[in-house]
């Protein structure tokens, strides 16, 4: 195990890639308390691996898949399947700083399916570029544009009410 | 034309932010954890988990480690140590379960954080060493995490079926494709979920093991019942398929027990108390905030009911069979402690009423099982019914399929692309001497009067477990039965959204259609829900499906498929996923198709194929060839304005930009933009060529 002699790198780290994770996390996660232990495990996880990287890039995919790859269980779980709305509700991610425009659009985000919202979250949240981000959902190039284009015309409704 | 679009930026704007309390959070935590002294916890402490520190002495042996931990009755330690577990790499969970007696200082909630000032813990250093058993594995791959066995899920030979060491990984898919030697294999290893990843054992441990080898029988072999794999199965590859027994009471009364242990703890015995099968894309159980309650809903949906207490500070195993990145099937157990009488549970073990649960151990106290091996034909289908009568007498033609002479029903099936077994098995029920007529069912056939066979009559003797084939196997007659139907009947599952009205689904394939599937009204109540093409050829083909109403003559691409039907593979074709959107816009009238004609010179015979692009978004293609029967142009739908350009492909030349215009699909119009005319010069030029 690494033990950092200081936590400089993690205050780096978490000060240039924290909203992307943190982004990522949100937009499975429903509940502010659940969201935050999954970040904290994130980076903690990060800081106590020995983790070589060959450029930003692949720091920046290795965050993002295992915030993906931690939100997945929580996401799908059958126990969060047959819990109650009231539960469901009760902690969920209040409305920050965010303007009500900005707000309902990101409640149209969040209502997006998965598979739409994700490309958005990491293309235009945290501009991750076309070929990383297909690489981090494992689909293709194509495919990722393809989900994106129609996230975007999915949104524009609400765009439209917005502008 | 103007094409309005989302503003990114205002897009960007409304991402939630998160509170700088939480990084100050993130930041105390890890600036102990460099210190080596105790930690803080997370918000997972009301899920009966908690954080120690681990930290690395290098004076130790590699894998020994030294854990602090905090507690306000440090002479508790002792005893804990060996419940405590860790690992390689960081923050190390653990269950205060396991340390029932210890009062740990649970972690504050987050709202608690600023206003209840830490207790200042008394520490206490423990060493643990990886138990000795484990050794060998952490040599051979460090990420091993514990070891997995079922006394009573056995071979013939007496060797467990499941019996294997347990690997985790930060990356949980890792072990899903790579072996337990970290080389890359078809169904993974068994491995734990990322709750448990820095080596702790956690209130509910989870496992996942593949399904490879699913096909088994489950034998009754001298009064014990026995797993029998399908002929030719690599039994070497791990797998959880084996679980699959416990859909029957015989299993239960015969394996209640699962052992289980991590490489720092001993092992620990665990009572099955449910399973479930599961359905859907569902990995894993998640986060469970209240364990007595999630106890009581596996209770609950379980097959079976026992008596097993279940409580809030118990431990739990959950075992997750998975295929394809889906579970299917789940059997979780409960870590007995010293108050739990194993004889009592097992003898508590009964099928809930309409559960579907065959206790075959009341059927057969005055049965034997006799296992028959019969061969298959050449070139059968790799699929078909096996049924099996028994009586005193050969069955005749009037009385065959005699449901109450019949003793045997399972479905043979091996993958597709796999090489045939030479073989099949089955076991059947039955006393003393008796006659057993075998029947093969063709379940593709639509002819229910002729598509069975009388494959083979046996005498069998089932108090003695032998049989004698009487005459030949009629394999001629089996294959005479497959023969009336085509190989290699393809099934193409098409997912259509609910709520689907009035739409016809076109199949075309080498520019034919040779399939058409009309959905009236799809609802979830429907009683058939019309969602699989079966269609018929060989080699590699890409399958095209094109959704209309029946005012529109062309419809538009609605999913595209590459299939290998000798293989049996079937896979999208790249951007072939359902358009799912578009149908249901579509079928509800808020979008129409807008055909976009394009010329091609008389004559032209080589293939072409034509995709369509918004700002580099793939929206649709078309192939022509000179015996299509869809007109030669592209349908797109979509709604606004925008601005598509077309790509040709002719054989290996791309031309891109072959024709580009302005759609406003709200009034289903086109105009070509200025130099976006088609190049039809080019057909000229391949024609040329």
């Amino acid at each position: 195990m690494q033990v950092m002699s200081d936590n400089s790198d993690l205050k780096f780290v978490i000060g240039k890639y924290g909203d992307a994770v943190y982004n990522v996390i949100c937009s499975r996660i429903s509940r502010r308390a659940e969201a935050d232990d999954i970040y904290q495990e994130v980076f903690l996880l990060y800081y106590t691996k020995e983790l070589d990287f060959p450029d930003e890039a692949a720091r920046r995919s290795w965050l993002i898949r295992t915030a993906l790859n931690m939100t997945r269980s929580a996401n799908r779980s059958s126990w969060n399947i047959f819990r109650d709305d009231g539960e469901l509700d009760a902690e969920t991610i209040p409305d920050d700083v965010r303007t009500p425009q900005e707000q309902s659009l990101w409640n149209a985000v969040r209502g997006l399916r998965d598979k739409y919202r994700l490309p958005v979250i990491l293309h235009y949240f945290n501009g991750v570029p076309v070929a990383e981000a297909a690489n981090m959902m494992g689909i293709g190039e194509n495919t990722f544009k393809s989900r994106l284009m129609r996230a975007r015309k999915l949104l524009k409704t609400e765009l439209e009410n917005l502008l | 034309m103007q094409n309005k679009d989302l503003d990114t930026e205002k897009l960007r704007r409304s991402q939630p932010v998160r509170s700088a309390e939480l990084d100050r959070r993130l930041l105390e935590r890890a600036e102990k954890l460099s210190e080596g002294r105790k930690t803080v916890g997370t918000d997972s402490a009301k899920t009966g988990f908690f954080v120690l520190n681990a930290k690395e002495d290098n004076t130790m042996d590699r894998n020994t480690k030294m854990i602090e931990v905090r507690s306000r009755k440090p002479a508790a330690f002792a005893a804990a140590a060996a419940a405590l577990v860790l690992m390689v790499g960081g923050a190390v969970y653990a269950s205060n379960k396991s340390t029932s007696n210890i009062d740990i200082d649970t972690p504050a909630s987050q709202s608690e954080t600023d206003e209840t000032p830490a207790k200042e813990p008394e520490e206490e250093k423990i060493f643990v060493e990886p138990k000795e058993w484990a050794k060998s594995y952490l040599e051979q791959n460090n990420d091993t995490y514990g070891y997995i066995s079922i006394p009573g899920i056995e071979y013939k030979d007496g060797s467990k079926v499941i019996d294997y060491p347990v690997a985790i990984s930060a990356d949980f898919d890792f072990y899903i494709t790579h072996a337990f030697d970290k080389t890359e294999a078809d169904g993974g290893c068994i491995c734990a979920d990322y709750s448990a990843l820095d080596g702790s054992q956690p209130q509910i441990v989870q496992l996942f093991g593949s399904a490879v080898n699913c096909d088994f029988e489950w034998l009754l072999d001298n009064n014990k019942w026995t797993f029998a794999p399908a002929e030719g199965a690599d039994t070497s590859k791990p797998s959880f398929a084996a679980l699959q027994v416990y859909t029957t009471m015989e299993a239960l009364t015969q394996a209640p027990i699962i052992e289980f242990k991590t490489v720092w703890q001993d092992g620990g015995e665990y009572a099955v108390i449910g399973c479930t099968q599961v359905e859907g894309d569902v990995m894993g159980i998640g986060k469970v905030d209240d364990i007595e309650k999630w106890a009581n809903m596996i209770r609950e949906q379980s097959y079976f009911d026992c008596d097993i207490e279940c409580g809030a500070d118990d431990e739990y195993l959950v075992l997750n069979l998975w295929d394809n990145d889906m579970t299917r099937f789940r059997v979780f157990a409960k870590k007995l402690d010293a108050d739990d009488d194993k004889d009592k549970i097992i003898k508590s073990y009964r099928p809930k009423e309409g559960s579907g649960y065959e206790d075959l151990g009341e059927e057969t106290a005055d049965t034997n099982m006799v296992s028959i091996e019969l061969p298959i034909p050449d070139n059968i289908r790799d699929m078909f019914l096996i049924e099996a009568y028994s009586g005193d007498e050969e069955l005749s033609a009037d009385t065959f399929a005699d449901e109450d002479r019949k003793i045997y029903d399972s479905f043979f099936e091996v993958g597709r692309g796999d090489d045939l077994p030479n073989s099949f098995s089955l076991a059947i029920p039955g006393k003393g001497q008796q006659k057993v007529t075998v029947a093969l069912i063709d379940p593709l056939s639509s002819d229910s009067t002729r598509n069975r066979v009388k494959y083979a009559v046996l005498d069998v003797d089932f108090d003695e477990g032998k049989y004698n084939v009487i005459g030949t196997v009629n394999k001629s007659g089996a294959l005479e039965m497959f023969a009336k139907n085509p190989q290699n009947n393809i099934p193409i599952p098409l997912a259509i959204p609910d709520g689907t009205k009035s739409i016809y689904f076109d199949t075309y394939m080498d520019g034919k259609c040779v399939d058409t599937l009309y959905v009236e009204n799809l609802s979830t109540d429907s009683a058939a829900v019309p969602n699989k093409i079966v269609l018929n050829s060989t080699g590699k083909k890409t399958v095209t499906v094109y959704a209309r109403k029946s005012a529109d003559k062309t419809g538009f691409e609605y999913a595209s498929f590459d299939v290998d039907f000798d293989s049996g593979k079937l896979d999208y074709s790249e951007n072939g996923e359902e358009k799912q959107e578009a149908l249901t816009a579509y079928s509800e009238g808020k979008v129409r198709p807008v055909f976009i004609e394009i010329p091609v010179p008389t004559g032209y015979k080589k293939t072409v194929t034509l995709e369509a692009y918004y700002e580099d978004v793939y929206m649709g293609k078309m192939e022509y060839t000179k015996d299509s029967q869809r007109p030669f142009g592209l349908t797109l739908v979509e709604d606004g304005v925008d601005k598509i350009s077309v790509t040709a492909v002719f054989d290996d030349k791309t031309v891109p930009d072959y024709m580009t215009m302005y759609v406003d699909f709200d009034n289903g119009t086109y105009e070509f933009t200025e130099d976006g005319e088609p190049k039809t010069g080019l057909f000229d030029q391949m024609e040329d060529e």
